[in-house]
């Protein structure tokens, strides 16, 4: 595609570009923007800046999604024991599956997922809560609240 | 240990409560999944108490030796209320009933057994 060609039809297509000068396998994505030709912009960034981006962004929802997933899930047993359709020993062999098994954070990560959950959820949520979605320690939770607060 | 009056405390409200039975009240009530606790160090159930959330001891603990809290209550008939309440026991909860609750509403109504420790995570006021 020449510069009369865009000039002509005025939209973005996809350039094949072969590097030659470059040893190595680049990924980059290229971003331009405006709202005419004359003060379009152009940003050009390695992909894998973006993805780390998003990839934490994403992880965080995951986790999110897994545990309310769980929480359903335990929710339809617990109904299912209060309506007397298990018995109290079936409903506590059951809910061993769905016993939270707690792992150890970094500070500065729980903060960002707490910060991230609180921006989704609201603020009407308990350190209890949180710890569930992460499957961490609520005095850990309690603590990075602190600093977050602070 | 840990062995306080509810009436007797003026200037400090009281937070949680620590015993065998316990009457929970409250309109709205969660689940959340069960965990080891890493002081009692075993499975406990745990539920969230909203709107108008009420806890009250109906059996002491024998000892009567608070396990969690040093400042729990854990006198025959101690209460605690607040928004919200965040209550553990070692059986899971059952047999909900609907009470009259206050002129307005009605609520959820249920005996919590084992080991139980309520904590006022959200006050009134």
């Amino acid at each position: 595609m020449n510069g009369k060609d865009y000039e002509r039809s005025g939209t973005a297509q996809l350039v094949k570009y072969k590097p030659r000068k470059f040893k190595e396998k680049f990924d980059l994505l290229i971003r331009a923007y405006g709202s005419s030709r004359e003060d379009m912009q152009m940003i050009i960034s390695p992909t894998s800046s973006v993805e780390y981006r998003f990839k934490n962004f994403l992880q965080v929802l995951f986790e999110i999604i897994g545990s309310q997933n769980n929480q359903l899930d335990y929710s339809g047993f617990y109904i299912s024991f209060l309506l007397g359709q298990i018995s109290k020993k079936e409903f506590e062999e059951i809910s061993d599956k769905f016993v939270i098994k707690e792992k150890k954070l970094p500070d500065d990560i729980l903060q960002y997922k707490i910060s991230l959950v609180k921006d989704i959820m609201g603020e009407d949520l308990t350190p209890k809560e949180i710890a569930q979605f992460f499957q961490c320690d609520e005095r850990d939770v309690i603590q990075a609240l602190k600093l977050l607060t602070a | 240990m840990g062995t306080k009056d509810a009436d007797s405390s003026e200037s400090r409200r009281p937070l949680s409560i620590e015993c065998e039975v316990a009457e929970l009240t409250a309109t709205k009530t969660n689940t959340l999944l069960p965990i080891i606790h890493p002081i009692l160090n075993q499975k406990v159930y745990r539920l969230k108490l909203r709107w108008g959330a009420r806890a009250k001891i109906l059996k002491e603990l024998s000892p009567k030796r608070f396990r969690i809290d040093s400042d729990a209550l854990l006198d025959l008939g101690s209460q605690i209320s607040g928004k919200i309440i965040e209550c553990i026991s070692t059986d899971p909860v059952g047999d909900f009933r609907t009470v009259e609750f206050s002129g307005k509403h009605r609520a959820q109504y249920s005996i919590a057994s084992g080991y139980v420790y309520c904590n006022v995570f959200v006050p009134f006021y």
